[in-house]
């Protein structure tokens, strides 16, 4: 790379890098930093305490949150795993399967979804569940959530599987494995970094979704997102601001995690596909 | 060479293979018997590996039959054949520890641990690599892998190894080591192998019997020395080795070789004859080698002046500009003395044994 081309030489690098980090994430560390304030207010501060913490798990609101974050972790565990399974057999389907008819088609509307105007998919799935006469609750979350969170899950899956080389599943099978065989201890294992990063992604996904949720949640079950939104209209009181800083937290815990296994898992890969003669 | 004793290891019989429009393989057949070291050669897209290919079973023969140990091949996925694969980039799981990259097809073919643990000793044993057994292949060097890739293709105690161009993505040294080791290790376990390259020189170092294959269709079969000295057509002769092409017309015989006309007028003795009615034309190989440079020409022989010499350690490469038009390309062995030098624009005599030129099938 050519040191002067360095976009670190552009006038007004810094400057720039700078804004873009105030604009993203004054707003988080507002949030955060309010989150240990010890007075009611939520402009003015009145010195640091935990108080907002402690309200989020004990105090009059306290059970509606458990009960919320209960669901968002519940649905949010099952979403994932049901729609990574899916997307994992997509995946294998479109990256494994040779040619069909319909293939560039099928790649498109597995993953247009992302492009949707969620409000659209919101509208869309709650008409089409009241059509077949679902009843909202739980169970309507938990379908909306495994449908929207495939394609999430299908690209990193579908990348990783791009990036494995056909020959080992040919030396496997020459070595006297059936399917069965091959996908178990050679495709699969190979595949992990990013079944694990579609895994997280659709976690993440799923935990955070406010749009689809409020549309289909009907009443009384409530996910923290719709949570924390029917708390705000009443009023932004510290606590929403310690729940959200909580939220964040796990939220950047998985994706850190699901960061950290991707590039492991391809550094890993570029080593290992070995020497490339000529 | 193959006896009525020996049972044939495989057998290619007439078999095609095309990818749509595009013809990889013609008509190939073969027969390799047990225990050989079998060599396809051939430059890239000959068909070679699609060959391989087709005994693995990665590929449906479109045509003609494979047998194994008689054997029919066809209808059998790959991991229901009794033959396995070094590959050319060696494909060793990159998830798995050297011993597990050797124990995976003992595992799959369902043996007892302690029978996987003993044959997997056995197998580092032989490529020496004991010491390595549980490192990540990434943590290999080039030869290293190469060993590893050997020693699991080996371990489920296949009835032929196919390997494709193991070598090529070692550097000379290395390569030129493990043709010996490759060889000595078909020598041990007396499997059949089928090696696949594009190297010449490799194939005539390692190979009991090789077949000089282009264009998706075996040119010639037989040993080194029956390839090298006495090649079918064109192809084979410029393939292995080099060589001057000379047109000639058959003139006559005498002590069963027959006497060919070059184009200035000259007369030479060639073996290989195909029979021929007199005044037909062929082509003629000469090997560099096989011409034999003299400082005081002798009258009748054959004459021409140096146009260019190069020094190549152990031999010179001369070309000489023939009398009458030609030019040959001529390769001495630099001996202890001087004297057998020349330099460029000496005049020189050629002297050519007879039968040392061949005629051409083609």
């Amino acid at each position: 790379m050519a040191r002067n081309s360095a976009v670190r030489h552009y006038p007004g690098f810094l400057s720039a890098t700078l804004a873009c980090l105030f604009i993203l994430y004054a707003p988080l560390v507002v949030v955060m930093g309010y989150s240990f304030n010890a007075s009611q207010s939520i402009t003015v501060w009145g010195g640091f305490s935990l108080r907002w913490y402690h309200e989020v798990f004990v105090g009059t609101e306290s059970a509606k949150f458990k009960s919320a974050a209960w669901n968002s972790v519940t649905i949010a565990t099952a979403a994932a795993i049901l729609s990574t399974s899916i997307a994992t057999a997509a995946a294998l389907g479109m990256v494994r399967g040779g040619w069909f008819r319909g293939k560039a088609l099928s790649f498109a509307l597995l993953t247009m979804p992302i492009m949707v105007p969620e409000i659209v998919t919101a509208v869309a799935t709650l008409i089409f569940f009241s059509a077949i006469g679902l009843v909202l609750g739980y169970g309507s979350i938990l379908i909306a959530h495994v449908v929207f969170c495939i394609p999430f899950a299908f690209l990193p899956i579908a990348a990783r599987l791009q990036g494995i080389e056909p020959h080992y599943e040919e030396a496997a099978q020459d070595l006297y494995a059936d399917r069965g065989q091959i996908f178990r201890h050679v495709l699969l294992p190979l595949m992990m970094p990013g079944v694990l990063a579609g895994f997280l992604l659709a976690f993440i996904i799923s935990l955070d979704d406010f749009i689809i949720t409020n549309f289909i949640k009907g009443s009384g079950v409530e996910t923290l997102p719709t949570a924390i939104f029917g708390a705000v209209k009443q009023g932004i009181k510290p606590n929403i601001m310690a729940l959200s800083t909580l939220l964040l937290l796990v939220s950047s815990l998985f994706v850190s995690v699901s960061y950290m296994v991707g590039s492991l898992g391809n550094r890993g890969g570029r080593s290992r596909s070995g020497k490339r003669g000529s | 060479m193959a006896t009525d004793k020996q049972s044939i290891a495989v057998e290619i019989r007439n078999v095609g293979k095309r990818f749509g429009d595009f013809v990889a393989l013609s008509s190939a057949s073969l027969s390799i018997p047990d225990n050989e070291f079998f060599t396809l050669l051939g430059p890239s897209g000959c068909g070679k590996t699609t060959l391989l290919r087709l005994i693995a079973g990665f590929e449906d023969v479109s045509e003609g039959q494979i047998l194994l140990y008689g054997q029919e091949l066809e209808g059998l996925p790959p991991h229901k054949r009794p033959v396995n694969t070094v590959f050319q980039h060696y494909a060793l799981f990159p998830h798995m520890t050297v011993s597990e990259n050797v124990a995976f097809g003992l595992r799959m073919k369902g043996f007892d641990k302690s029978r996987i643990n003993e044959t997997v000793q056995r197998m580092l044993g032989l490529v020496h690599l004991e010491k390595l057994a549980d490192r990540r292949p990434h943590q290999l060097s080039g030869g290293q892998q190469q060993r590893a890739a050997l020693a699991r293709a080996i371990a489920p105690g296949p009835k032929v190894l196919l390997l494709d161009e193991p070598l090529s993505a070692l550097d000379l040294k290395l390569r030129q080591a493990m043709r010996l080791e490759l060889k000595q290790l078909q020598k041990d376990t007396g499997i059949t192998f089928v090696f696949v390259t594009h190297d010449q020189e490799e194939a005539l170092a390692m190979s009991d019997r090789i077949a000089v294959m282009s264009d998706g269709t075996i040119q010639q079969t037989g040993d080194a020395r029956e390839i090298y000295d006495n090649p079918l057509n064109r192809f084979v002769a410029n393939f292995i080795g080099e060589a001057n092409f000379i047109d000639a017309e058959l003139a006559g015989k005498a002590d069963g070789l027959c006497q060919y006309r070059l184009p200035n007028g000259h007369i030479v003795s060639c073996g290989g004859a195909a029979p021929a009615p007199s005044g037909s034309k062929r082509v003629i190989l000469l090997r560099p080698e096989k011409i034999g440079l003299i400082a005081d020409p002798q009258a009748g022989g054959l004459e021409g002046v140096v146009s260019q010499a190069v020094y190549l350690g152990t031999d010179t490469q001369y070309r000489v500009k023939i009398d009458g038009g030609m030019s040959l390309l001529v390769r001495c062995q630099n001996f202890g003395s001087d004297m057998s030098r020349f330099r460029t624009g000496d005049r020189v005599g050629l002297r050519i044994e007879d039968g040392a030129a061949r005629v051409l099938a083609d």
